[in-house]
């Protein structure tokens, strides 16, 4: 009967399991708008406090945009790692995900792209908006939308990595942060090297190939750590 | 080999041999250090370029190889325990974590003293500071992980996930540094610019003290995995056997006899 | 054979006037050797003093 129920759950194939796996997390999103609009008001909250505490000249304030802009970012996208898999830890279907006969590696793959698509996407289309309200010259801005669109899925996979170590302990926020902002250095180094190159007039496509090179190691290996990480912290 | 590996598995096994090497450790590390230290600080000819001050160096390059050497160790111990569930692996892994912390800590304090006359200032974003800044914080993320986990099991093994994740990102995580400082200020950083206009002798008493921390890492690395085994092995017999003996006693509570 | 590099104890102390940075480096070193040394040896001494103590607990019944 089991092997019945493994050929019957195979013949769904991968991709279809996939996508149900990311139309519940989309409905999951709908029903509950915080996990969207949280990490986009941070990011805007965030942003806004910058001028306020460091004054509103302009040739400052467009000489520190990209960084001020990614790392703000970058704590958006950290601080929104509560929500991966805290819910379904509570409730029991991380459990539930761990035993299913599909492979953990493309689940967990599913699972945080549809994550990426709720928490960063929208962070990442108001990124140019900010920007400019910053004064930041236009040259960066499509730069800074490829750097973030390459980067937020790096920093989401490596946060699932540090979530997944962390979800089993009732208050994790600040652990999370020591863990994985130290790893997060590569991805804002180059990230804002993409867009101060642009805005400098040199070439920034080699910085985007590391970025992607970043994006190709993570995409293969974290799903790997965060599964064993999954099991150790289900236990 | 695998016998000796097995063997090295053992806490009971690791305890007694620990017991046995430490004097001979204590006093070859002693004898070296005391060596290098006296020799680098008073005997070494001053540098050409940077007069007495270089003699920080004595301290500084094994602290660096310190920091490394810990972070690779735990790295293999990480491995130990998840692939072959080797418990003293893990026991090795929590020993090694504050030593290295303390060693990256040392690494810091001295190149950035070593950077006032140098540079002008006692901190600057160089490559090689801010990239083991980043290694101590990954230190501290590890132990802080540990001590937040309350289930031994599962803190060995979310510990030695960590450090393995932290073994893949440090390549990229000091590459990026390197590029970055490039970008923000020509390359400044301490190293030996020509050091062939030294005398090799120069060298000489940094073998001194390089072995000399080796052996204050493993001293430090057996003692504070000979605590552990105490707490963890606590209810088998072999303990209470060591305990209730006389002659063990000496032993264990000193660390340094080997009358047992 | 290297030779002693300065002519007095005082010259040694001022290590060409780097004193103010060379020797803080060697004291926070010896700081660096006591963490090494000194809390496992103290709470070596506290665990064997907690197993034995629960030892002769058990022994007592």
């Amino acid at each position: 009967m089991n092997t019945d129920m493994n050929k019957a759950s195979s013949e769904l194939g991968l991709l279809s399991v996939m996508g149900a796996t990311v139309r519940r997390e989309m409905l999951l999103a709908f029903r509950n708008p915080g996990d969207v609009i949280n990490p986009l008001m941070f990011f805007v909250i965030a942003v806004t406090l910058f001028p306020l505490s460091v004054g509103t000249d302009e040739n400052f304030l467009s000489a520190i945009a990209p960084g001020v802009i990614w790392v703000t970012a970058l704590l958006a996208v950290m601080l929104s790692m509560d929500s991966l898999f805290r819910a379904d830890f509570e409730d029991g279907n991380l459990e539930q995900l761990l035993m299913s006969p599909q492979p953990l590696y493309f689940l967990l793959l599913a699972k945080i792209f549809s994550h990426w698509l709720v928490a960063c996407l929208p962070i990442i289309l108001l990124a140019p908006v900010l920007a400019s309200m910053l004064f930041m010259s236009p040259e960066g801005m499509l730069p800074l939308v490829l750097s973030l669109l390459l980067g937020t899925p790096v920093l989401t996979l490596l946060g699932g990595i540090g979530m997944a170590l962390t979800v089993g302990l009732s208050r994790s926020g600040l652990l999370l942060a020591v863990l994985i902002l130290p790893l997060y250095v590569p991805v804002l180094v180059f990230g804002t090297g993409v867009v101060q190159a642009a805005i400098n007039g040199t070439a920034f496509s080699g910085l985007l190939a590391l970025l992607a090179a970043l994006f190709a190691l993570a995409v293969s290996l974290s799903p790997l750590a965060i599964s064993a990480a999954l099991k150790i912290s289900i236990n | 080999m695998w016998q000796w590996l097995y063997k090295l598995g053992s806490p009971k096994w690791f305890y007694t041999i620990g017991n046995r090497v430490l004097p001979w450790l204590w006093g070859v590390t002693g004898l070296l250090l005391v060596v290098g230290i006296i020799w680098g600080l008073g005997f070494s000819p001053p540098d050409y370029q940077m007069g007495d001050n270089y003699r920080i160096i004595y301290l500084h390059v094994p602290a660096a190889g310190l920091m490394k050497g810990s972070f690779y160790m735990m790295a293999l111990c990480s491995a130990a325990l998840l692939i072959w569930k080797i418990k003293m692996a893990d026991i090795v892994a929590k020993a090694v974590a504050p030593i290295g912390a303390m060693a990256t800590l040392l690494m810091l304090v001295s190149g950035s003293l070593w950077g006032i006359p140098t540079w002008g200032t006692w901190w600057i974003w160089d490559a090689r500071l801010t990239s083991s800044l980043l290694q101590f914080f990954i230190f501290v993320g590890i132990i802080a992980l540990r001590s937040a986990i309350e289930s031994r099991d599962s803190a060995a093994k979310a510990c030695a996930v960590l450090t393995l994740v932290g073994l893949v990102n440090i390549p990229i995580i000091e590459y990026s540094v390197e590029w970055w400082n490039t970008l923000h200020q020509g390359a400044s950083d301490l190293s030996l610019r020509d050091s062939s206009a030294n005398p090799p002798e120069i060298w000489i008493p940094a073998f001194f003290t390089g072995f000399g921390f080796i052996g204050l890492f493993f001293i430090g690395l057996i003692l504070r995995s000979q605590n552990e085994i105490l707490l963890r092995e606590r209810r088998s017999q072999w303990v209470k056997d060591l305990l209730l003996t006389d002659n063990a006693k000496a032993d264990t509570e000193s660390g340094i006899n080997t009358n047992a | 054979m290297p030779e002693f590099q300065f002519n007095s104890l005082a010259e040694l102390l001022n290590m060409g006037g780097y004193a103010q940075y060379v020797w803080p480096v060697y004291v926070f070193f010896l700081l660096f050797c006591l963490f090494t040394v000194v809390p496992p040896a103290y709470s070596r001494r506290k665990i064997v003093k907690q197993i034995k103590a629960r030892l002769r607990r058990e022994e007592n019944q």
